[in-house]
């Protein structure tokens, strides 16, 4: 049983080593079927009728939901953002819920084991290079749009808040909201892994119980709270620097 | 004292670490037990309520338990899958 | 010093990988012992949000996803122990790491001891999360400044459990002690 995450392919491209891992590779898996979705909600757009019904209606529902949701979450500055955010929890949300699915088996590529080509994926936000680049996403988002509507004078005002003395904290407390959300998005889907992981490996009258209950906690459950978490900081953080 | 054998160590230490990884155990019981009797409060002072108290009394009873479960899965991994033992083996072998 | 003789003497005689792997297990297990935080701060915030819940039925419903949502982030300090201690499990970097075995299997339980400081943003934030289920159940209305200050917060009591996994990955990742 081991978690660690597979390197599929190592390439060399002048001189600098990529490594292809396992969760680039489930990431581009996921991303295909979102992109392949859009695509055909945006067919069924094609004669979009006064009265919405349908596929239309749904989306259209889905879509307004969400921008109220940023709005009231962001003050002024939510409809600028409600599309960045809707995309990003998407995909977010897909790439949580991945560890339900099945996907290419990385493994099986080596001539030893006889797997089946394919496998439990393994989500590719359990993997802190995934979320540290999201969290580190955010982060350049908060200082840039801070920047741009406070003025860099204010902008450096403002980390000096209350007191001079206090700038330190302040500079270690705007570098640690990306290291806690990109651990805490992590640590959640990994954790959420390897206790299916060993509970997919327990003698067969363990299996017997609810499976389905245990992945709904953890995979379900956990997952689309995480990634509303990530996207709810993040816009916290966001729209607090802009202020 | 003669040569101590690595594995035994390993398993001795392995045994103390599973059996301090359960201390997380206080918290989800002061815890859950504090929203249990807050839920009981709200009940006697409102009946009518009672499935949407009892209801968010469990949801958050439940994530309030999710700490003690790390804490059993890191134990129960100590104690049956013990990846330590099979590092070190590698490491011997 | 017969007496750490006596109760350090042993290590001598051990093979150096056994003793690191032997104290790693101690430490993820004392690690998790930071699970108390959240335990606490989560089962307050249920509580509040129960109370809210029979306070004022119509505001229930805000008051729980207010819950939820500070419950999960209260969550943080609990999740950072569970990845320090699937680190020194499963990833032990300290095994293959150059330098004298007592001083690599002490950082390894140095690594879990710094952990239980997660104890306190666990409390801390939960706590958060309660009063803040507790304001949203009494004025549905200010929901969105509510919950902006009560994560606002949350993030400010994170950094000392920010401060105590950045030492626990130096002590397992950077050879500091190891000249």
């Amino acid at each position: 049983m081991d978690f660690n995450i597979h390197v599929a392919k190592v390439i060399h491209i002048f001189g600098i080593e990529i490594w292809i891992t396992e969760s680039m590779i489930n990431s581009w898996f996921i991303c295909s079927f979102i992109i392949l979705g859009a695509v055909l909600i945006r067919l069924a757009f094609r004669n979009p009728q006064k009265v919405p019904s349908g596929v239309q209606n749904v989306v259209e529902f889905f879509v307004e939901a969400f921008g109220s949701f940023t709005s009231s979450t962001m003050g002024k500055y939510g409809p600028k953002f409600s599309s960045f955010y809707g995309a990003m929890f998407i995909y977010i949300l897909f790439f949580n819920l991945s560890g339900l699915f099945l996907g290419p088996n990385i493994v099986a590529s080596t001539p030893l084991d006889k797997q089946l080509p394919f496998t439990f994926m393994r989500p590719p936000t359990a993997d802190i290079a995934v979320t540290l680049s999201l969290a580190l996403m955010t982060f350049f988002m908060t200082q840039g749009y801070g920047i741009k509507s406070k003025g860099v004078k204010n902008w450096l005002k403002g980390l000096t808040e209350p007191i001079f003395l206090l700038t330190p904290l302040n500079i270690i407390g705007e570098l640690a909201n990306p290291i806690s959300l990109s651990f805490r998005l992590f640590g959640n889907i990994l954790g959420g892994t390897i206790i299916m992981g060993l509970y997919w490996n327990l003698p067969w009258f363990a299996l017997l119980g609810i499976p389905v209950a245990l992945h709904g906690y953890f995979d379900v459950f956990a997952g689309v709270l995480q990634s509303f978490i990530f996207i709810m900081l993040s816009m916290t953080f966001v729209s607090g620097a802009m202020e | 004292m003669e040569q101590i054998d690595g594995k035994a160590l390993i398993l001795a230490c392995s045994a103390i670490g599973a059996g301090l990884a359960m201390i997380a155990g206080i918290g989800p019981g002061i815890g859950q037990g504090f929203a249990a009797g807050k839920g009981a409060e709200a009940v006697g002072r409102q009946p009518g309520a009672q499935s949407d108290i009892v209801r968010t009394m469990l949801l958050g009873a439940a994530v309030a338990e999710t700490t003690g479960i790390y804490g059993l899965i890191v134990a129960i991994i100590l104690l049956f899958a013990n990846p330590l033992i099979t590092r070190y083996i590698s490491l011997l072998g | 010093m017969a007496i750490l003789d006596f109760l350090f003497g042993w290590m001598e005689n051990v093979d150096g990988k056994a003793l690191i792997l032997g104290f790693s297990a101690i430490g993820a297990g004392i690690a998790m012992i930071a699970g108390i935080g959240p335990g606490i701060g989560q089962g307050f915030a249920a509580g509040k949000a129960a109370e809210a819940v029979g306070n004022n039925p119509e505001g229930g419903r805000p008051a729980t996803i207010v819950m939820l949502l500070g419950a999960a982030v209260a969550e943080t300090s609990g999740i950072f122990s569970l990845v320090i201690a699937i680190v020194i499990l499963f990833a032990n970097p300290l095994v293959n790491q150059t330098g004298t075995a007592v001083v690599l299997a002490a950082s390894a339980l140095g690594a879990g001891l710094s952990m239980v400081a997660g104890i306190g943003p666990g409390i801390g934030q939960g706590y958060a999360a309660g009063k803040g289920a507790e304001a949203v159940g009494k004025r549905p209305k200010l929901q969105s400044g509510i919950v902006r200050t009560m994560l606002l917060g949350q993030a400010v009591a994170q950094t000392t459990g920010i401060y105590a996994l950045i030492i626990a990955l130096i002590l397992l990742f950077v050879n500091v002690l190891n000249k």
